[in-house]
């Protein structure tokens, strides 16, 4: 008799066990049957369903970047090294006290909370620190009774006036996926999120997908990848050796798959550097900007040089690191057999 | 009813075996009774102590079988007629008290070990056949066959005890325990005795004055010799009965219940002129004249008796004893494979076999085709149903705890089991945590070895379990080791403040007698801080911080053992007091959203209280109101939260 692969068997056989998981939390947020925790995806049941949103939505399960691409933009994947860009800037915070806190240009913090308040969006999930006072959206999950005191912990921001100050936290990504997940199915709130490219990848492999309890992820208006940088914090007593073990099997440095990606100024203090993907990555870009909340200029040339060798490095490692596991030239493992894609992922090349 | 210390000889009752049995110690003159909790023996003190202010006796729940045993065995010395009941793993607990008992004697009182051995261990983690000990210890056995003989046997056991200087062993079974039948009662003894241990230099009373075991050699030997003051009577004795023709085709030798199956049987296949019956009542000293001239009756012998090849063996070996003087037989039971070694027999069993052996067709009226087809369809209207802990049972909660603490610790940590409900943990009822079980606190004990592998690489977190009535029992010494050898593990302690599994008994963490007076209680708590080891306490139906402090606990590898008590009383126990349920629970229709999900039932399927069903036409959850006990736990694993409970 044959064994049936159970998705989360799956999900532990092909991503975790492989070394794959880039600890994202879309798998574990919401499923009573894998927990995150101490920087690892544990699996605390046995889940006997043959198919499973762990699996499906995970980044590093079998992922068409050219069908996603497709589905965000309404183009194939680009082998461009930053992938789809409509517009390349420097930006950052008007407000003097949203950029010291964000220690940086302090883009994401101030346009999502201008689009709060201007009601583009209703709400932000995202993270904050167990003992802050967060009723109503504590995980679901039991991992979470593992927390300890200051831990982090989902939350659904609706205040404007916590959001500079929740965005800016180095622990602003952890729940980001519980958080959404834990919105009720029924909820109609317009969200807007930022969040790393693997937790990018993970909502938008959600998108044709809306079976189940969760969210519609339509309902997502703004995007924001952040380049994926050292900052990255998604456990407590994550595993950074194992973690960046994952990260290196990653071809997504800025978030080509969001609205809006946003890193920091290469050494512009004070500014972002902004990379417009969508119409409505540019929509809430601009509206920020003309209500004052932002100010930006064109990213210079050298920085835009920069940004794509950083990117083009981190593709070709990539690629070489996922051949390497495979042991197959053509099979990039998570990212499938496709010629078009490997070319593309190394510039066309 | 009257209840069993009526003095009414000649009338009768209707008894459990384990009440005849009490009943048998009453008239014997039992002054001091005392056993551990164990199935299928635990009704005898229970219904001994019901009695114990009207008949002045001495009755108690003791922490362990040895203790039990040995407190017995002081009554004895000191003149007052003992008696002490047990399973088959209790007779194990005691057998180095005894073996060393054997050696001194057990004074004027008497002494009568009652074990109850569990064919197919049906409520035991092992099956054992505890008469070996009689023949390893020098003691005399007896085994009934019905409730009649039971309390008869035990009577009589306590003349016997006084006879041999030794105690007497009476074996019953599970079906004799728990089965009821007619009993004659005879009187209850007027003379009541006056306890005294023998002073040393009262040369008017000669009495033994010392029961110690040594020197050895000597003692061992006149144990031997003890025994065979018993054998006159064995030999002469009214419970070793024949029935059926003087020369028999076959002859059946059997003891204990299996009498009965033999004799149905029997009669089922109208063999009564060809087959003969030999029951043996005593079975150990084997009464060898009787048992020859049984012998010669047959040249075919069939063994038919629980569990192991007892008095085959014993037979056999008398048989060879013999030589040519005795006719050369064909000898068929548990060696030749005609009787299976293992599990309880029945009719049915008994009867096919000696169908097979004397060629006689085993066919019962009314059992044709369509009885099995009619089986087989009745089967199938049976719901399934996995063992279960009960609803709202909290080790259940302790579990679910311990799963997602060693899942999330993530080092493949494992549970030492032990005995009690919590057994159930090696199955789905406990996620199937439980990854040894052995004997009552091997658990701990076995967590010592695991602890102290450090040095071989591993670090897998060992979590050892026990529950209240356990710990008491057999974990102290393996704590106190663990601590001592700075054994790196946690012990939890399922304290549910009841002997659960055989009936909810007292123990001394209780503050009640087996009469059910007030007694001290003993702390557990302060009795591990004592022994210097880190001690939590939990409740199992808090899973977050019952998991986070486990987490904490596993750790914390700088303190040797450690213990963690899982603290809620048995389920059962708090129905029983409260008679109302803590919560009303409903699952939200609104709310489940079914197999849309996602957690593929992970209330019903994973989870698994008896309480939550599938509702099949809804498509959802929902709460059995029968079987639901209001305890709340599942309202917190529910992934949607949409079980909910409302103060009642």
């Amino acid at each position: 008799m044959e064994t049936q692969a159970f998705a989360s068997f799956r999900l532990r056989a092909d991503v975790i066990d492989r070394g794959l998981c880039p600890l994202c939390g879309g798998c574990a947020a919401g499923c009573p049957y894998l927990g995150a925790q101490n920087g690892r995806i544990v699996q605390l049941d046995c889940c006997t369903l043959p198919e499973g949103s762990c699996y499906s939505n995970c980044p590093r399960t079998e992922t068409d970047l050219g069908e996603l691409s497709h589905s965000v933009f309404g183009e194939p994947f680009s082998p461009d090294d930053l992938g789809i860009v409509k517009g390349a800037y420097l930006a950052q915070a008007t407000a003097p006290e949203t950029r010291a806190a964000a220690g940086g240009g302090g883009v994401v913090a101030a346009l999502l909370r201008f689009s709060l308040e201007h009601g583009a969006i209703d709400a932000i999930p995202g993270s904050g620190l167990d003992g802050e006072g967060h009723e109503g959206l504590r995980s679901r999950n039991l991992a979470a009774s593992s927390r300890s005191a200051g831990a982090p912990t989902p939350v659904l921001l609706s205040d404007a006036a916590s959001v500079v100050a929740h965005l800016s936290a180095q622990h602003r990504y952890a729940r980001v996926l519980a958080a959404f997940n834990s919105i009720p199915k029924e909820s109609s709130a317009k969200l807007g999120l930022a969040c790393l490219p693997c937790q990018v990848a993970s909502l938008r492999k959600r998108t044709g997908n809306h079976t189940g309890s969760r969210v519609d992820v339509r309902n997502v208006k703004i995007l924001i990848a952040e380049f994926c940088a050292t900052k990255r914090w998604l456990e407590p007593g994550e595993d950074r050796q194992a973690a960046n073990k994952a990260c290196s099997f990653c071809w997504d440095l800025t978030g080509e798959l969001a609205d809006l990606s946003v890193g920091s100024g290469r050494g512009q203090q004070d500014w972002n550097t902004v990379l417009v993907r969508t119409e409505g990555g540019r929509h809430a870009f601009e509206a920020a900007r003309r209500g004052g909340a932002l100010e930006a200029k064109p990213l210079p040339a050298d920085s835009l040089a920069q940004e794509k060798k950083a990117s083009r490095d981190k593709k070709r490692r990539a690629v070489r690191n996922l051949t390497a596991l495979t042991g197959t030239k053509n099979d990039l493992a998570y990212l499938g057999t496709c010629p078009k894609v490997a070319n593309a992922l190394q510039g066309g090349a | 009813m009257e209840g069993i210390d009526v003095n009414a000889p000649g009338t009768t009752q209707l008894l459990m075996g384990n009440e005849a049995i009490a009943r048998g110690a009453l008239e014997g003159g039992v002054g001091f009774s005392s056993q551990y909790p164990g199935t299928p023996s635990s009704e005898i003190l229970s219904v001994l102590a019901a009695v114990a202010k009207n008949m002045r006796i001495h009755t108690e729940w003791s922490v362990n079988e040895m203790v039990a045993c040995e407190a017995a065995a002081g009554a004895s010395f000191a003149g007052i007629p003992a008696l002490s009941a047990m399973k088959q793993n209790g007779v194990n607990v005691c057998s180095d008290f005894l073996v060393n008992l054997i050696m001194t004697g057990i004074g004027t009182g008497g002494l009568v070990l009652v074990t109850g051995d569990d064919p197919s261990a049906i409520s035991s983690s092992n099956e054992e056949d505890s008469r070996w000990i009689c023949k390893w210890m020098d003691m005399p056995l007896l085994e009934p066959s019905t409730a009649q003989e039971a309390k008869d046997m035990v009577k009589w056991a306590f003349e016997i005890s006084r006879l041999v200087d030794n105690p007497c062993f009476v074996r019953e079974t599970t079906r004799l325990a728990h089965t009821r039948g007619k009993v004659v009662l005879g009187e209850l003894p007027s003379e009541r005795r006056t306890a005294r241990f023998p002073d040393v230099w009262d040369m008017c009373k000669p009495a033994k004055s010392q029961f110690t075991s040594g020197p050895f050699g000597i003692l061992h030997h006149k144990a031997h010799e003890r025994l065979k003051r018993v054998v006159p009577l064995f030999e002469a004795s009214a419970f070793n009965t024949y029935e059926g023709p003087e020369e028999a085709e076959l002859l059946v030798i059997t003891s204990g219940v299996c009498h009965l199956y033999c004799q149905e049987a029997v009669a089922m296949l109208g063999l009564g002129s060809r087959v003969g019956i030999f029951r043996l009542g005593t079975t150990w000293p084997l009464p060898e004249q009787a048992v020859r001239k049984q012998l010669e009756r047959s040249s075919k012998v069939l063994f038919v008796e629980e569990i192991d090849a007892f008095t085959e063996g014993n037979v056999m070996e008398f048989a060879a004893s013999l030589g040519a003087s005795l006719p050369p037989k064909t000898y068929l039971g548990k060696r030749s494979g005609h009787i299976p070694s293992w599990g309880a027999l029945g009719t049915d069993l008994v009867a096919q076999t000696l169908g097979a052996i004397l060629n006689v067709p085993y066919k019962v009226a009314g059992r044709d085709a369509s009885y099995s087809q009619g089986l087989g369809e009745a089967a199938k209207m049976v719901p399934p149903r996995a063992i279960n802990l009960c609803p709202g049972c909290p080790h259940r909660g302790s579990y679910w705890i311990f799963k997602n603490a060693l899942a999330i610790d993530g080092r493949h940590g494992l549970v030492a089991g032990d005995i009690g409900c919590y057994s159930l943990g090696f199955i789905g009822a406990g996620f199937f945590q439980e990854r040894t079980m052995h004997c009552m606190g091997g658990g701990v004990g076995v967590a010592n070895g695991l602890g102290n592998l450090k040095e071989f690489g591993f670090d897998q977190p060992v979590l050892a379990i026990a529950g209240d009535s356990t710990f008491f029992h057999a974990c102290i010494p393996a704590l106190v080791n663990g601590v001592y050898n700075k054994a790196n593990f946690i012990f939890a302690i399922l304290d549910n403040s009841a002997t659960a599994m055989t009936g909810f008994q007292p123990h001394p963490g209780v503050g009640r007698a087996a009469t059910g007076d007030p007694a001290p209680r003993v702390d557990m708590e302060a009795l591990c801080r004592a022994l210097g080891a880190r001690v939590e306490v939990c409740d199992p139906f808090d899973l977050e911080d019952s998991t986070r402090t486990l987490l904490d606990m596993i750790a914390d590898e700088t303190g040797g053992a450690r213990v963690l008590i899982m603290r809620r009383v048995c389920e059962l126990v708090r129905g029983r007091r409260d008679k109302a349920r803590p919560y009303n629970m409903r699952v939200n229709p609104s709310v489940c959203v079914g197999d849309a999900c996602g957690c593929n039932r992970l209330c019903i399927r994973v989870f698994g209280c008896p309480g939550l069903i599938w509702d099949q036409e809804a498509g959802r959850a929902k709460i059995d109101e029968a079987i639901c006990t209001g305890c709340g736990l599942c309202a917190d694993i529910c992934p949607q939260k949409a079980i909910e409970r409302e103060a009642a």
